[in-house]
């Protein structure tokens, strides 16, 4: 039972450790700007996922947690590789503030009109003179299935990053484990 | 959110001219024949797109309550917004009975809450607005455009004052909605045809950001037309005020 206490915290811990991950990267400007908060949704999303790893690798065979390591390792890959991409093709810094604008893939029928041969990868100046508000240029529709695409995408980077450290972390042996048991063969 | 966007309210709004002390009926007489006025160009505008419709306009007073302190000038925002959402529901196809009732529940609500604070957000039940709307809708005739009330009425805005000398009228357009007159033909400086020109207080901060054409109007019968560029400012402080003197 002590051990399970242990093992657990150690996940926890770890999991709190990865929990910092999306607040350095919201420092850093590279968290996807929708939804609000995504920072704390990211938090969320690794104690899950630390959690879920931690149930399904502590237990499996080495052969078992070295596909989950290298599941993690493909799903890092690919979540990182179709982030920045999308994120450096979309996502538009406005100069001088920390707001992030999101394009979309379809422009609005006015926006069709000022820039036919143009549309949908509008100049960054078509969003100034938009008042930087990309509604007016991209349908809705549009912008949110990009918001959508970013966000799977962070968050298989971040599911795989989890699923990755998680099933080398959780093959290790409990360092405290031994030296229980040999607590309780001493005790009279 | 951000109220940067000004539209539609260009010199042809006329205002109660003694702001200050009229009541809200007034307003919406103004605003309602302001509407009448401009039909075809809202109508157009309410037509423009398959997308939900939006009913938050981010409309701002025009200069001749605008520089009416308080409660007042956010009424005429009101009566304006109201107007303008009125006549896009009817082109939209919604019933005038459930218009006047859903559109009248939020001007109540919301001159309740200017009465209250000067500073409210008069968008603050349009969620409701929108809602209301959206229910007897999808129960009625689900086949009209659905509604929100999303706002997104610019982003990234900077506080900006301006100072016309001598003293002088100053309307903006953002640039995008210029472009949109003049690839739709429309004189862009004709500001009771071309959508989206909006009056500015003087001496008052507002919010921009990004790209606008300015015309500015002095009672001499003189004028200065032009481009201005708003980036936003690393505090939120008002930088000097932006000075416009007749063209020599």
């Amino acid at each position: 039972m002590d051990g399970y206490f242990k093992d657990i915290a150690r996940v926890l811990l770890f999991a709190a450790g990865a929990a910092t991950l999306p607040l350095i990267a919201a420092f850093a400007g590279l968290q996807p700007p929708w939804p609000p908060a995504v920072e704390y949704v990211s938090a969320v999303f690794i104690l899950i996922a630390a959690l879920v790893m931690w149930e399904w690798a502590r237990g499996a065979r080495r052969a078992v947690r070295r596909r989950f390591i290298l599941a993690g390792l493909a799903l890092t890959v690919i979540g990182i590789g179709a982030y920045l991409p999308l994120y450096s093709q979309f996502v538009e810094p406005i100069p001088g503030s920390k707001i992030r604008v999101v394009r979309g893939t379809q422009c609005t029928p006015r926006a069709q009109l000022v820039y036919p041969a143009d549309c949908p990868e509008l100049p960054r100046d078509a969003l100034r003179d938009a008042e930087w508000e990309a509604n007016v240029l991209w349908t809705r529709s549009s912008i949110m299935q990009v918001q959508l695409i970013l966000v799977a995408a962070w968050l298989a980077f971040i599911a795989g990053l989890i699923a990755f450290v998680g099933a080398v972390i959780a093959g290790r042996p409990v360092t405290g484990k031994k030296a229980h048991v040999a607590n309780l063969a001493q005790d009279p | 959110m951000t109220f940067t966007r000004i539209i539609a309210l260009g010199a042809a709004v006329v205002m109660p001219a003694t702001a200050h002390a009229a009541s809200y009926p007034s307003f919406q007489k103004a605003a309602a024949s302001y509407v009448r006025a401009e039909k075809m160009l809202m109508d157009a505008d309410a037509a423009a797109d398959r997308e939900p419709y939006d009913v938050i306009h981010c409309l701002a007073a025009p200069a001749t309550v605008g520089n009416q302190p308080g409660a007042t000038s956010q009424m005429a925002v009101i009566a304006i917004e109201a107007a303008v959402t009125r006549a896009d529901l009817r082109t939209l196809g919604y019933p005038t009975a459930v218009i006047e009732r859903e559109v009248g529940h939020w001007e109540t609500a919301t001159l309740a809450l200017i009465a209250r604070s000067n500073e409210a957000d008069i968008y603050a039940r349009s969620e409701a607005l929108a809602r209301g709307l959206e229910t007897w809708r999808k129960s009625n005739a689900p086949q009209l455009r659905p509604l929100v009330a999303e706002g997104g009425c610019g982003a990234g805005e900077a506080p900006v004052r301006f100072k016309l000398r001598p003293l002088g009228r100053l309307a903006l357009i953002p640039r995008f909605y210029f472009a949109v007159c003049q690839a739709g033909g429309i004189d862009p400086y004709d500001r009771r045809r071309c959508h989206g020109w909006g009056e500015v207080a003087m001496d008052r901060d507002i919010y921009l950001s990004g790209n606008y054409a300015y015309a500015a109007s002095w009672a001499d019968g003189r004028s200065r037309h032009g481009d201005l560029r708003i980036d936003p400012g690393d505090d939120e402080k008002t930088g000097p005020p932006i000075i416009l003197t007749p063209e020599r």
